[in-house]
Order: structure tokens, then sequence, then C-alpha cells
């Protein structure tokens, strides 16, 4: 490309009249295309301070790594090709020793152990072709069983440095692990880190459970649990794994839970006499208000990030499609209008988009469209997407895929907004309904 | 230019941010790295305009290391440029 | 140097990197008497093994549909007379969906189905506190292939009974 531009200083020097020779003004190029491509980074293992630090130098560079990896925007320089060490945390780098291996940024950092057994890392962000630092070094402090957690801290401080995003490392997924047979699928809440490290169950496998989602501060979690013999919803403590069933009329079932943005209401749906309507319910009192008194379907709500509109799913106009109304109900207008089946739309953290499972010409997606419904685009494909839920920094989605067939099986995935870097979220069995939760503080 | 202008790891809003670099050339041709800045910026943020801004610069530093063919006798009109990385066609679409 | 300054637009290539075990309630004082050894012989027209094979104690239904067709009426009429019959059982209808679509969507169908299927059975005279309904969704499939064959026998609404009033 240095050609390129050589060749295009040439033409414009060549085609500028003798006249303007004299003028001292600037040369002005415009730049229109480049290229998308992850960019490439190092993290040496950090520096260890003290002797009981040796443990978390290399781990915590490596789950730093693995975090920026994972986006797909970023790609890893491994160590074996380094050439450059990084032996104290305050000495200058060797830029050089790093542009040399083609890393664009640099990560390095220091870790010790105080004396009341906490972790302390220090990292720095260097712009390996400029030879600065971008931002100031920072330091973390934290229990050692945490490490990860510092870790991917440190990675989301990296990603949002870079890139301009805010991060998402540093947060939690609940879900439900599924076992066994398709005709007899044992299933339970879990949480665990959005990278699929520590996990932890959250009920028994004793009865059916669904689509848990996050309280907007990640301590709670709605869910629909069979417990009672019927779908009802759930309000689980995440700490204590404490939980009560939200109060609702004997026959009658309920299901899709949503927290409000304040985390004080849940939008959800109400069966009953075989219609499906949405409600609100406050949390603290258990009043209900209904939201809509349609004939058909109407489930899957999510709250706009602001409180003040609902998008959700109803089958109205014959097919299922995706609708917005205000908060405390009334008229919808549809938003989906493309060949197809639209379901559980999710209001995405930014505001300016929607995510929603499709169904079209027998396969499903996994997309994205703008709050009017325009420029829709479907991100996945495959014979069974569904239940979008999104990274906190609203870059990245995640969801469930089922395989086809006796055997099939349901497992985690993400994918950038892109439509990039499709990748299966590690868990240690099957997997459905993903909620993710925030940054955690 | 194109090869080492690398948009890939920015954020949606930097995609939205036009940035305008200046750079000073040495007469070999390469770029003078503690020349390089930001003239003015438009379309997002701040914040995106930092980022957009880095990509670019790191564009002129890499495309730049070996120097730049460009022919001696009109120094005087390369010696400073004002670069547009004007990013829409690759925003995501 | 005005020419020079002209705005040039660079332009090239871009270079893309790139069988059917329901969680079934035992709540209560209500048993679940289908899937149990509790079921008796299908010879005693008595039993709810008998309900079950001879009576016919589901309906399918067409794809996204809860309408019940003709056989489906002819099975119901049948559960109705039967229940009718025998008065000492409660009954929960199952309503289900194939596993084509998401599953808020099939909870709500699979109602819609179960409600079909109660509100035919009270029109033919069963007492309506006798009956109860609950949706699976798609999370309960007798059959677990991913074909239509698959999918028309999952599209279901199940009566089950259970040992309920005054037993």
């Amino acid at each position: 490309m240095r050609s390129l531009l050589t060749l295009l200083v040439a033409l414009t020097l060549w085609a500028m009249p003798a006249t303007a020779q004299q003028d001292g003004g600037p040369l002005r190029l415009e730049i229109t295309e480049g290229v998308i491509e992850p960019m490439p980074f190092a993290v040496p293992g950090l520096v260890a301070e003290n002797t009981q630090a040796r443990d978390f130098a290399d781990r915590i560079a490596r789950v730093i790594a693995a975090d920026l990896s994972g986006t797909g925007l970023f790609r890893e320089i491994p160590a074996e090709a380094h050439i450059g060490r990084i032996t104290s945390f305050d000495s200058p780098v060797e830029f050089a020793d790093w542009r040399a291996v083609n890393a664009q940024a640099l990560v390095t950092g220091a870790v010790s152990v105080d004396g009341g057994g906490r972790l302390v890392v220090k990292f720095r962000i260097h712009d390996v072709f400029s030879g600065q630092e971008l931002g100031r070094g920072q330091q973390l402090v934290g229990d050692a069983d945490g490490w990860r957690r510092i870790a991917h801290k440190v990675a989301d401080q990296v990603y949002s440095r870079i890139t301009g995003e805010g991060g998402y490392f540093d947060s939690r997924v609940v879900f439900v692990a599924e076992s066994g047979p398709k005709d007899a699928r044992a299933k339970r809440l879990a949480i665990m880190d959005y990278d699929g490290a520590n996990l932890r169950y959250l009920t028994d496998a004793s009865t059916i459970v669904l689509a848990p989602r996050f309280s907007p501060t990640g301590d709670r979690v709605l869910y629909t649990s069979y417990e009672s013999g019927f779908p009802r919803i759930y309000l689980l403590d995440v700490a204590d794994v404490g939980r009560r069933v939200l109060p609702t009329l004997d026959g009658t079932m309920s299901f899709a839970p949503r927290f409000s943005p304040n985390g004080r209401t849940v939008v959800y749906s109400l069966t009953q006499g075989g219609n499906t309507d949405l409600y609100t319910m406050d949390i603290a009192s258990g009043a209900s208000t209904r939201l809509t008194t349609a004939p058909s379907i109407e489930t899957a709500p999510s709250y706009s990030p602001d409180g003040s509109r609902i998008v959700f799913e109803s089958d109205r106009s014959g097919t299922p499609q995706l609708y917005i109304m205000e908060a405390r109900g009334g008229d919808a207008q549809r938003i989906s209008f493309g060949q197809g089946r639209y379901g559980t739309p999710v209001w995405s953290p930014r505001g300016d988009l929607v995510a929603f499972t499709k169904q079209a010409k027998g396969r499903f997606h996994i997309g994205v469209m703008r709050t009017d419904g325009s420029e829709e685009r479907l991100l996945t494909a495959s014979f069974l997407d569904e239940g979008p839920t999104w990274a906190p920094n609203g870059r990245v989605i995640m969801f469930t895929r089922e395989t086809r067939g006796a055997q099939g099986e349901a497992r985690l995935y993400s994918v950038d907004i892109t439509g990039r870097n499709l990748r299966q979220v590690p868990t240690a069995s099957g997997a459905s309904d993903p909620s993710w939760g925030p940054l955690q503080e | 230019m194109q090869r080492c202008w690398n948009v890939g790891s920015l954020s949606s809003d930097a995609l939205a941010t036009t940035v305008v670099v200046a750079v000073s050339m040495a007469e070999t041709g390469k770029p003078d790295i503690a020349s390089i800045r930001k003239l003015s910026h438009s379309g997002g943020s701040e914040a995106a305009a930092r980022q957009a801004y880095e990509a670019a610069r790191r564009a002129i530093i890499r495309c730049g290391a070996d120097g730049f063919d460009l022919p001696q006798e009109k120094y005087s009109q390369w010696r400073d440029i004002e670069m547009t990385f004007n990013p829409e066609k690759m925003r995501i679409k | 140097m005005t020419y020079l300054s002209k705005t040039m637009i660079l332009v090239a290539g871009l270079a893309l990197a790139a069988c059917t075990n329901p969680d079934r309630f035992a709540n209560q004082n209500n048993v679940d008497l289908n899937g149990s050894g509790l079921s008796g012989a299908a010879s005693d027209p008595a039993s709810p093994a008998y309900f079950q094979q001879a009576v016919g104690d589901r309906v399918l239904f067409a794809v996204d549909q809860s309408t019940l067709s003709r056989e489906a009426q002819a099975t119901l009429d049948g559960q109705a007379e039967w229940l009718m019959e025998n008065r000492d059982f409660t009954v929960t209808i199952e309503g289900h969906a194939d596993e084509q679509g998401t599953r808020e969507y099939n909870l709500a169908l699979g109602a819609r189905r179960a409600n079909s299927v109660q509100e035919y059975l009270v029109s033919r005279g069963v007492a309506a506190n006798r009956l109860r309904t609950v949706s699976y969704g798609k999370e309960r499939p007798i059959e677990i292939c991913s074909e239509e064959a698959c999918y028309a026998k999952n599209r279901r609404a199940v009566t089950v009974l259970a040992a309920g009033l005054g037993s």
C-alpha cells in the first residue's frame, strides 16, 4: 500500500500546475479504505514483585490475553515469538523489540502480594509503533481468590482504551445447564463468569426451569419454574440462593419475566384461559398491572434502557412479529416486516438496537435491527438459534444454539454485532437461555 | 496507507468518526512521528475521536516505517501532509 | 498550491480479513395415574389405562394451530363421555409444541392448545372445575427426531387423569 500512497502523491504532484508550487500549504489526502483485521498485541507474563506473586504472574497474563483474543478484535503474538523481555515494570520498554514481532499494542504489568494477602496488580498499555503509553498506568487490588476478576478488569481497561467500547470481561452469565436425553432433559439454573469459569449451580434438577434473567445490578435473577406443577415466576437472590415465587392468580401460568431498568418492576407474560398477555408487577408489593388485552399471544417483553418503552413479540398479525409500546401499555407499533417469524426481542443496552430470534425458511437466526425496524441484519444461521442476550457494552450477543435430531444438544454461543467472531462459550454440559449480567463493581 | 489503516479494533462510535491528521515528512520520505497530530474530527465523540486518531497514527507510522518513495525534487510539496481518515465505507452496513 | 490541496480520494479494494416423562404434578391430594403402575387393566373400561389406550388421551395439532381437527373432536367426544361416566377423576390438560419456535412462544402456543381441549370438553358437559391446563411448550417432546414425523406427534394436548374430587 506504500506504493499506492506513493503513486497517489506522485500523480498529485504531476498534475499540479507549475504556478502552485511556490505555495507552502500541505498536501491533502483522503483515506476512505482500510482493512478490518484483529490488532496484534502482546501480553508478556507479569513481573512478579515478590515470591508469593509468582504463581499469578503468568496466569493473569493468560486471562488478559484470552479476553482480548476472544473478542475477535485482537490477535495475540504468542510468547514464543517475543524478542523483548519485561523484567521491571518501570524500566523503559524497548519498543523496537515489539515492533519487530509486529505487536501493535503491548500490555505490561507487575503483580505482588501485600501483607494482607491481597493481590496488587499494576499495568500499562503501550502503543508500540508510536512508542507511547496509552493512558496512565493503573493499579488494581483484590483478593487472591479473585485473581481472574482482576485479570478481567485489566483486560476491560485495555479493550476499552484501544477500541473505545465499554468493557465486558468482568461480568457473569446466568443460564440453564442441561443434561439428559431430549425427551427427559434435566435443567438447572447455573451462573458462571462470562468466559465459563467459576461455574456454580443455583437450583437442583428436580423440576424444569427456564429463561433466567439477571437484575440490572446482577444481584437477583428472575426465572420460570415448574416447581408448583405450573410455570410460575421466581425471584432468586444470587448470593444466598434464597428464592420466592411471585404472586400470581391460581389457574394461570406466568413466564418470560424481565426486570425494568430500575430493578423494581417485572414485565412478564400471564396466560389465562389460553390467552397470553403482558403484565407488569411491582416486586415489593406484588401488585400487577395488565398492559395488553388482545386475543393473540403477547410474550417475550423487554424494556428499553430508559424504561420508557417495551419491545415484545405478538402474533396479532397472524404470525409472531415484534412490536414496541409505551411501558404503561397502550397502542403498539409493529417494527418487524421481513419475511419470517420474529421472537424474543431484547433491547440493547445502548438503546439503539433490538436483538431478536428469526425463523425463516426452516432456519433460525439471531439478528439485530434498529428500534424503528430499519437496518435488519442477521448475524447467525443454524438449525435452531434463539434467545439473544447483550453483553453489558452492547457489542456482543450471546444466545442458545441447539443441534438437530435425536442427539440434539443446546450450547451457548457468542457473536460480535458485526456478525463476525462466532464462538462457542465453554460450558461443562449442555446449556441454554443465557442472560448476560452487568459489569461487576 | 489502506493496508496499514486497520479499523478492525475500533468501536462503532469510532468507526463513525472522521479524523484529519497532520504529519511532517523528512526528506527521506519517512514521517516524523513526533509531528503527527490530530487537526480535527467530525461525526463522533471526543473519546471516539481519540481511538480513531490512534488508528490513523498507527497507519502512518507503520506504512511510513521504511519511507515513502516520493520525488525528492518536489519535497516542498509533500513536506507537510494532511490526511483525512474517513471510515464511512468501513462502517458496519 | 490550490490545485494540489484538492482532496484526493484513495480507492482500493477493501481487504476484508476477512418417552415422554413430563413433570407431572403430584401436588396435594391429586395423584397422577396415567403413567404409573396404578392405572389398572386396560380391559376395565373404568380404568385410566382404558382411557389412555381405548379412548385416546391425546389429540394432535397442525403447525402453529390450536384448532381441533374433526379427528381430534372425535377423540375428545370419547374423552368427555368417559369423564362423565367416571366422575372421580380430575384432569390436567397438558399442551405441547414442537421444537420449531422460540421457548416463550411455544409455551403460549401449548397453553392455547390445552385451552382448546378444555373448552371442548366443557362444551360436551364435563364440569369446568374438574379441568385445569398447563403448557410445557417445547420442553417435553415425546418424539425426539427433528423431522415432521416427530414434530406432528409433539404438537399435542394430553388429557392426564388424576384421582380427584372426593376420592
